[in-house]
């Protein structure tokens, strides 16, 4: 089984690496290129915790190989923040108290922005039904929907950014 | 010439000392630790990397209680990026996990090996490790320990 | 918990895919599409296929096309496809209704609809909407193509009758009559979670009267399928909930459950009275 050589476009930088085919994408992410904030929660694809956005779907990149996503754009937590500056959802995050360990945030916060962007009014209902794709321990749900509504709210009377 | 009382001063750190305690008591204070979290620079114990590191990956008892006959370890061993296999031979003179927070004496016998000695006690007791360079090969590694 | 080793083969073309498959299809070689089911087995090694074949990159199977009378749906078109209707009238609707229950979003982004057909497990829902709705599945390998009804594709739990060396190539789903009236209900414990029962219901209304009844019930046997019997009690018959009732009956008798024990048993036939009862209720309130 022999190593492919693969460049990964990750938060709009490019990684060349070496891996064998069965490498998952959160692997690559995470230990080929360096960026551990996507995290590993159940590695089969209950969790959530490796959620990061793909060509701006979000997926769960443990149930992927590294090899299929070359020329894709992968985008992860640590794209977020704007020269350090957090964006309006991690902000949003702090201010709501929707983290206590900080494990399964990159995830909530991946799938939040994915779902934002596809959809600046999404309904409460609609997510509601879409944050309950990732798990989370220890805040019991509530401020993390309460951080997502904000934020939504928040970039629906700002001009586009 | 200072002629306060020096009762008085330290009457007047203590209301200050109050006041600032109060200012904080009974408000939602922001988190110092978010903005790493938040940025994804938080160091985890899975984040932890460091060059040439070894991983080490457990091998579970699969029933429920029996008696260990044998544990073969050798086709694991000679696995590509595998350095050690252990069993509790190799860790012997490690102590059981003790109970904790208890002043019963004479627990010993009923205490778990950090590896199965004799027997298993429940599905998924550690019976085996193996440390290999990489975790994909450590895991292939510990498909082929025979017990 | 990582899967184990594996070749990778990557195809471009459907031609490849097939030749690539044919190789590698008697060592364990399977086609990679959505791997939303097939890479949760590899991580447990609960499988471990020798080879994969990518077909992610085939730009023919990605596309669904509206005919006049059918969908032509691609083996790599993803369940997200269904989220907003693809096509107008009945069937469109029917599809991004039921597409929510699948599983949860970033799951619905990569996992295909044809990729559920193939893996044939009991609750999925897309098995349940190709047997109610009689579509047509496409295969393909070295030897040619030929395409199976639902109900003859479908043989047992997780079992269909696709060769080790042929691939799925689309699924073809007639469309529904404009003014078709249709009902899904399924019950898991937990959003997300796999179905415990499921039932999807449509039929024709004309003078007031049901044509064209299909009752499929899913996750309750090793396959999913049509109940004739339930759809007897209600052709030719004006819709009310006293004959609704009669339907749900004669459903929770008709099906066999895969269950062992009495209890179980009887559980899943009280599940089945019920989710029958309310998707055929759901055709009249509409969702």
């Amino acid at each position: 089984m022999n190593p492919r050589d693969i460049v990964l476009r990750i938060n709009g930088a490019e990684y060349p690496i070496r891996v064998q085919p069965r490498r998952t994408l959160v692997d690559a992410i995470r230990d080929d290129c360096g960026q551990t904030g996507t995290h590993i929660g159940c590695e089969h694809g209950v969790c959530g915790a490796c959620t990061v956005l793909l060509d701006g779907a979000p997926v769960r990149s443990c149930l992927m190989f590294a090899v299929q996503a070359e020329g894709c754009e992968v985008r992860t937590v640590e794209g977020l923040a704007c020269a350090g500056q957090l964006n309006h959802l991690q902000q949003s995050f702090v201010e709501h108290h929707a983290l206590q360990c900080g494990f399964c945030t990159p995830g909530f916060l991946m799938l939040a922005t994915g779902l934002l962007e596809q959809n600046r009014d999404i309904s409460n209902e609609d997510l509601l039904d879409a944050l309950s794709s990732n798990l989370c321990r220890c805040t019991g749900y509530k401020n993390i929907l309460a951080a997502v509504e904000a934020a939504r709210n928040a970039l629906a009377v700002e001009p586009s950014a | 010439m200072n002629t306060q009382d020096p009762r008085d001063a330290l009457c007047a750190d203590a209301t200050k000392l109050a006041r600032s305690k109060a200012a904080v008591i009974g408000r939602s204070v922001t988190r110092l630790e978010d903005g790493p979290l938040v940025r994804g620079e938080g160091s985890f114990a899975a984040d932890v990397n460091f060059p040439h590191q070894l991983h080490m990956r457990v091998v579970r008892s699969q029933i429920a209680h029996g008696h260990i006959i044998a544990i073969n370890i050798e086709e694991a061993r000679v696995q590509p990026g595998v350095v050690a296999v252990w069993t509790h031979a190799d860790v012997a003179d490690v102590p059981p996990i003790p109970f904790r927070a208890t002043t019963v004496q004479g627990l010993e016998p009923y205490c778990q090996p950090i590896l199965a000695r004799d027997r298993v006690r429940y599905v998924g007791e550690p019976i085996a490790v193996i440390f290999a360079t990489d975790p994909y090969q450590a895991e292939d590694a510990a498909d082929m320990v025979r017990t | 918990m990582k899967p184990s080793s594996f070749e990778y083969h990557e195809a471009r073309t459907v031609q490849q895919a097939v030749e690539m498959l044919a190789k590698v299809c008697a060592d364990d070689g399977r086609i990679l599409a959505g791997g939303q089911t097939l890479v949760p087995a590899m991580a447990m090694r609960l499988a471990r296929p020798s080879h994969l074949v990518d077909i992610n990159r085939i730009p023919e199977l990605a596309v669904l096309t509206v005919h006049s009378d059918h969908l032509s749906i691609g083996a790599c078109v993803r369940h997200a496809a269904f989220h907003e209707p693809v096509v107008d009238g009945p069937l469109g609707h029917l599809l991004s209704i039921v597409v929510r229950h699948i599983a949860h979003l970033p799951i619905r982004m990569r996992g295909t609809f044809c990729g559920s057909l193939a893996n044939a497990d009991a609750a999925s829902e897309w098995c349940l909407v190709a047997v109610t709705l009689n579509a047509h599945i496409h295969m393909r390998s070295i030897r040619g193509e030929r395409s199976l009804r639902a109900s003859e594709f479908f043989l047992g739990y997780m079992s269909t009758a696709m060769e080790p060396d042929e691939m799925l190539v689309a699924t073809h789903l007639p469309l529904l009559p404009e003014g078709t009236h249709f009902g899904f209900e399924e019950y898991s414990r937990r959003a997300g979670d796999f179905a415990q029962a499921m039932s999807l219901v449509s039929f024709e209304l004309r003078n007031g009267v049901m044509f064209d009844v299909r009752v499929g019930v899913g996750a309750v046997e090793g396959a999913a399928r049509r109940l004739a019997e339930a759809e007897a009690v209600l052709e030719s018959q004006i819709p009310c909930l006293e004959c609704f009732a009669r339907a749900a009956d004669a459903a929770a008798q008709a099906i066999e459950p895969s269950e062992p024990g009495d209890e179980e048993r009887q559980y899943k036939r009280e599940l089945v009275r019920t989710v029958v009862l309310r998707a055929l209720q759901k055709t009249i309130t509409a969702v």
